[in-house]
């Protein structure tokens, strides 16, 4: 079982954040399929939320084939989103790490570094997009 | 509803039945001492014709006893206040604090919630107004100990059971009234005392006197009257003060 | 879907000023509606006149289709926290709720001492012995005990500091979802409204300015920022909320009508309670201008 948080501040709608950290969960493997996600109520009470906010989160997860609502039992985990990810993922945090160092030997900045993060995401990104849509 | 308006008013009913009990108990206590004095001086004939020295000191003793006691009277006069006061005190906390908003959003009407409190405040009333009207009795015959008094004195009149549980009543019911208006614990108790013992001044003093009058013309003075119909004249004389 | 609260060209009046004027709302059932405003507005005056305490001056009030001023029948499905939670001091809270079962036809006690004691209150407590916090909960509780299907609250949270106000919206939403019940409650807290409420009335001024799905509140709302400028121009095109302005600049809350507005104009999506906030400065000549 897991537990969610909301951040008023971050101006991202509340059901959306639920999303997100179901997701979230998904990926590292804290939930693996046949898990039940915590019932409507009890996010509602650990929150002081909208009962509607949880439902519109549970039902965008649906629409994803994500989980599946059963009948008065409550929603529980189909898919898994960690598979291969999960598994390649210490490999990748120490090429990761060794860039880092590289990095700040050659003088960045933490905030440089994750501009340079964020820009080259971004433009990959769009390149594969559109190779994708060229091959299709 | 009758466990909640009991709940309400069981502080305040507490404090009424000792402030009772006690104005009771001095009261059995100056009945027995004058009794006591009155007892002696009949005892030794001195009410029919004794000039004795002994007489003189019986009869002294007995007026002087029954005069300082009859200053309580007035004390007696201000218990429909003090009932009042009493009963209306809870109803004026309620509006004070806002509880008659909890109250009046519960599954009940609004009549019925009165009519239990005015059934409560009416009940108190008239049960305080009998005791009261049994232990006035009683002193009347005991300390004013005057047939006369008894039937025609300005305090037969407002002695007696019908009109105490009037004045009972209307107090409590001019408090309730007050306690509805003002929501103010103090101005609702000046109010009420004002506005009770205004009524009283003006029923006596000025009502009074125009049906005296015109009542006076119709009917052979009182004073006779009693004198022949009762045995016991000697204390028509005799009374106190 | 059936209508749990519905004015019609409601008004209150005091003396000579209108604390409520008409005012036409409908809030669906099994919604959770915030009503919110600036001080004086007529929050408070809304919600008694829903829940009966105060007879109306101009139209009417129905809860489930029947006016609630002294029915006993509707009074029953209601339930009610006013302001300032009035409870009765001396009382024990075992006695606050022999109050409220000999009141209630349809009072579950039983619902009562569970969360009672899952709050950790001692039935035996004296009333004026609790906190603030407490106290509040014994109200909801109160409240929540005669199962109603309307719950009005009024400024429930405003008292509170920012723990025992979770607490007491975490009690109010877990009883929310259990008894399917709809909500209506005022606040002026707008940061907590975005998370608790699905249903938005705003009044200002006596009046209704919004009255409808949070979710929709938002759409449509622009910041515009640029130089000085009179707001009538724009105000013939989009539909001015506010505007500030100082020597140089102006600053605009419009809801867009259309399309299109001037390139000078710098534009930004303001966030919900900025919007809400535009919403409640609204002075005089501009509610004049919306009418």
């Amino acid at each position: 079982m897991i537990e969610f948080h909301l951040d008023g501040g971050s101006g991202v709608a509340a059901y959306l954040q639920v999303v997100h950290q179901v997701k979230q969960a998904l990926r590292l493997g804290m939930l693996q399929p046949g898990d039940q996600l915590p019932t409507v109520r009890d996010v509602v009470a650990q929150l002081a939320i909208n009962p509607n906010t949880v439902l519109k989160a549970y039902r965008e997860l649906e629409m994803e084939g994500l989980v599946a609502g059963r009948q008065g039992q409550g929603t529980f985990v189909l898919k898994s989103l960690a598979g291969p990810a999960l598994a390649g993922h210490a490999e990748l945090r120490a090429e990761l790490v060794e860039w880092l160092q590289r990095a700040w030997k050659a003088g960045m900045d933490d905030e440089s570094i994750a501009a340079l993060m964020a820009t080259t995401l971004r433009e990959q990104t769009t390149a594969r997009t559109k190779r994708e849509e060229g091959a299709a | 509803m009758t466990w909640l308006t009991w709940r309400l008013h069981r502080t305040e009913a507490a404090i009424g039945v000792l402030l009772l009990a006690a104005l009771i108990g001095i009261m059995l206590l100056a009945i027995q001492s004058v009794d006591a004095a009155y007892n002696a001086a009949r005892a030794g004939g001195c009410f029919d014709n004794g000039q004795s020295i002994l007489c003189s000191e019986r009869l002294s003793h007995y007026f002087g006893r029954s005069a300082r006691w009859s200053t309580l009277t007035t004390l007696l006069h201000g218990v429909p206040l003090a009932v009042a006061a009493l009963l209306a005190i809870p109803t004026l906390q309620e509006l004070e604090r806002g509880t008659h908003r909890l109250a009046w959003t519960q599954s009940i009407s609004r009549r019925r919630w009165s009519l239990s409190r005015l059934d409560f405040a009416a009940g108190i009333a008239t049960l305080v107004g009998i005791i009261w009207a049994v232990t006035a009795r009683e002193w009347r015959s005991s300390i004013l100990r005057d047939e006369e008094q008894l039937r025609f004195g300005q305090n037969a009149f407002e002695l007696s059971p019908a009109v105490l549980m009037g004045y009972a009543l209307f107090a409590v019911a001019l408090a309730l009234t007050a306690a509805v208006v003002v929501r103010r614990l103090v101005p609702v108790l000046a109010l009420t005392a004002v506005g009770f013992i205004g009524t009283r001044i003006f029923t006596t003093f000025v009502l009074r006197e125009r049906y005296a009058i015109r009542s006076k013309k119709r009917f052979p003075p009182p004073t006779t009257w009693a004198r022949a119909s009762h045995s016991r004249t000697a204390g028509s004389s005799m009374k106190p003060g | 879907m059936t209508t749990a609260l519905e004015t019609r060209d409601l008004g209150k009046r005091y003396r000579r000023t209108w604390a409520l004027q008409h005012c036409s709302l409908e809030i669906p059932a099994g919604r959770i509606a915030a009503l919110t405003g600036p001080n004086g507005a007529g929050k408070s005056t809304l919600l008694n006149l829903a829940v009966g305490l105060l007879p109306p001056t101009a139209g009417e009030v129905r809860v489930f289709g029947a006016p609630p001023a002294d029915n006993p029948a509707v009074l029953s499905r209601i339930g009610f926290v006013a302001q300032d939670r009035p409870l009765y001091r001396g009382f024990t809270v075992a006695e606050m709720l022999r109050f409220g079962a000999a009141l209630n036809p349809r009072w579950d006690d039983e619902m009562a001492r569970t969360r009672l004691g899952r709050l950790n209150i001692p039935l035996g407590q004296k009333i004026n012995k609790l906190s603030g916090g407490q106290q509040s909960q014994v109200a909801l509780v109160l409240a929540l005990a005669k199962r109603p299907e309307l719950m009005v609250l009024d400024e429930p949270v405003a008292a509170l500091d920012p723990l025992a106000r979770r607490e007491f919206l975490q009690i109010l939403m877990d009883a929310t979802v259990e008894a399917g019940m709809t909500v209506l409650l005022s606040s002026h807290l707008v940061g907590e409204l975005e998370r608790v409420c699905d249903y938005l009335v705003l009044l200002n001024a006596a009046q209704v300015q919004f009255a409808g799905d949070l979710d929709t509140f938002a759409e449509g709302h622009r910041l515009l920022v640029g130089p000085r400028a009179a707001p009538e121009e724009i105000a013939q095109v989009h539909h001015v909320i506010h505007s500030t302005h100082t020597d140089r600049q102006t600053s605009l809350l419009v809801k867009l009508n259309g399309q299109g507005y001037e390139p000078r104009w710098d534009v930004r999506d303001p966030g919900f309670e900025e919007i809400v906030l535009a919403y409640m400065a609204r002075r005089g000549e501009e509610l004049e201008m919306a009418r």
